[in-house]
């Protein structure tokens, strides 16, 4: 074989097994519809925003190939801050939710698949018109928390199995 | 066996591992990562301060002597501040005597009748002294709290307090002193 060849062979070989996953990963895209929101809270007062608050849950809607299975990986902080001042956040196993079905954002109060743990990974399938993922969360503010806005990110990582 | 093609192709398959590698960074790129905001705001801490105290002025031996709740010169008023519109719950923490330097003591009541209880809460900051009609009268011993104990759109709530001391016929003479203890907190409601 000659050496023009073999690396004609090599190129395509590495294309051909390595560029297809990627291709396929591609094809899936995230949009945050609605940040997590605790609006206004109290020193010494827990507010807990669930996940079927229309006005103040997270939504987050994924497209990509119907039926296609994904992972979900969130990454939750465990504050967020008003410059160095944290206020803490909780997230409790059932805080999230999520609806694969034709008319999934109108399902909010009623998501296809709910009470899910937003700290473990999530594996899912896309409908026809994607996934849409709700998250809700706790605010935990001292006694002593000082006043202002304070604001944080949370990172929602999607991968698809191949499944 | 040392070949020119031999070389030639370990080299290509170095070249073909690298190119693995390349690509294989490449595809963990390819994963979708996104990103949503989470916002809070915090409201001001309640906070109480002592507008006017509550002071009998001169008391006589064996003459109980008493300042009314609504006596505006003279009856306690306890000023609270925090968010505006919040449901708060008030704890008075009341002495039973005054002392005067560290030698007499003076026995101080609080009544809690309820026709006559000796505290009123109001949260117009417009009109918050004592002698202001509309008060809600309540037990200086009992927690207040409830759906009426809410601050104004300013924030603001006044406590307002008498009672009644009872200086005994050889009572020193001399100034006596006592505290309140206030808790305060929001609800949440």
């Amino acid at each position: 074989m000659s050496p023009r060849l073999f690396i004609i062979l090599l190129i395509a070989l590495a294309y051909g097994v390595l560029a297809l996953p990627s291709l396929s990963l591609a094809q899936v895209t995230i949009t945050t519809n609605q940040n997590l929101v605790f609006g206004n809270v109290l020193p010494g007062i827990t507010k807990v925003i669930d996940k079927s608050d229309p006005t103040n849950a997270a939504e987050i809607h994924i497209d990509g190939p119907a039926g296609a299975e994904v992972t979900i990986d969130f990454s939750l902080p465990m504050v967020i801050k008003q410059s160095t001042y944290p206020l803490i956040l909780s997230f409790s196993d059932t805080d999230c939710a999520m609806d694969s079905s034709v008319n999934q954002l109108t399902n909010q109060s009623t998501p296809g698949h709910t009470d899910l743990d937003p700290k473990q990974q999530i594996i899912y399938g896309l409908g026809a018109n994607g996934l849409t993922i709700w998250l809700g969360g706790s605010a935990l503010p001292s006694t002593t928390q000082i006043t202002g806005d304070y604001s944080g990110t949370i990172y929602i990582t999607v991968d698809t199995t191949g499944g | 066996m040392n070949c020119s093609h031999c070389k030639t192709h370990r080299s290509l398959l170095a070249l073909f591992a690298a190119v693995v590698v390349i690509f294989a960074v490449t595809s963990v790129q390819a994963q979708q990562i996104g990103s949503i905001s989470t916002t809070a705001t915090v409201m001001s801490q309640i906070t109480v301060s002592e507008d006017q105290p509550l002071a009998f002025g001169n008391v006589y031996p064996g003459e109980a002597a008493t300042i009314d709740k609504t006596t505006d010169a003279s009856a306690g008023i306890m000023n609270f501040s925090g968010a505006a519109n919040q449901e708060i719950t008030i704890d008075l923490i009341l002495p039973t005597y005054l002392t005067e330097v560290g030698t007499d003591q003076m026995a101080i009541e609080f009544s809690s009748t309820p026709a006559d209880a000796d505290a009123a809460a109001y949260n117009n900051s417009a009109l918050a002294t004592p002698s202001t009609a509309g008060s809600t009268e309540f037990n200086p011993h009992a927690v207040l709290s409830g759906a009426a104990v809410v601050t104004n759109a300013t924030g603001g709530f006044f406590v307002f307090i008498g009672g009644t001391v009872y200086p005994r016929l050889n009572q020193t003479a001399g100034a006596y002193t006592g505290t309140i203890t206030i808790a305060v907190w929001y609800t949440g409601t």
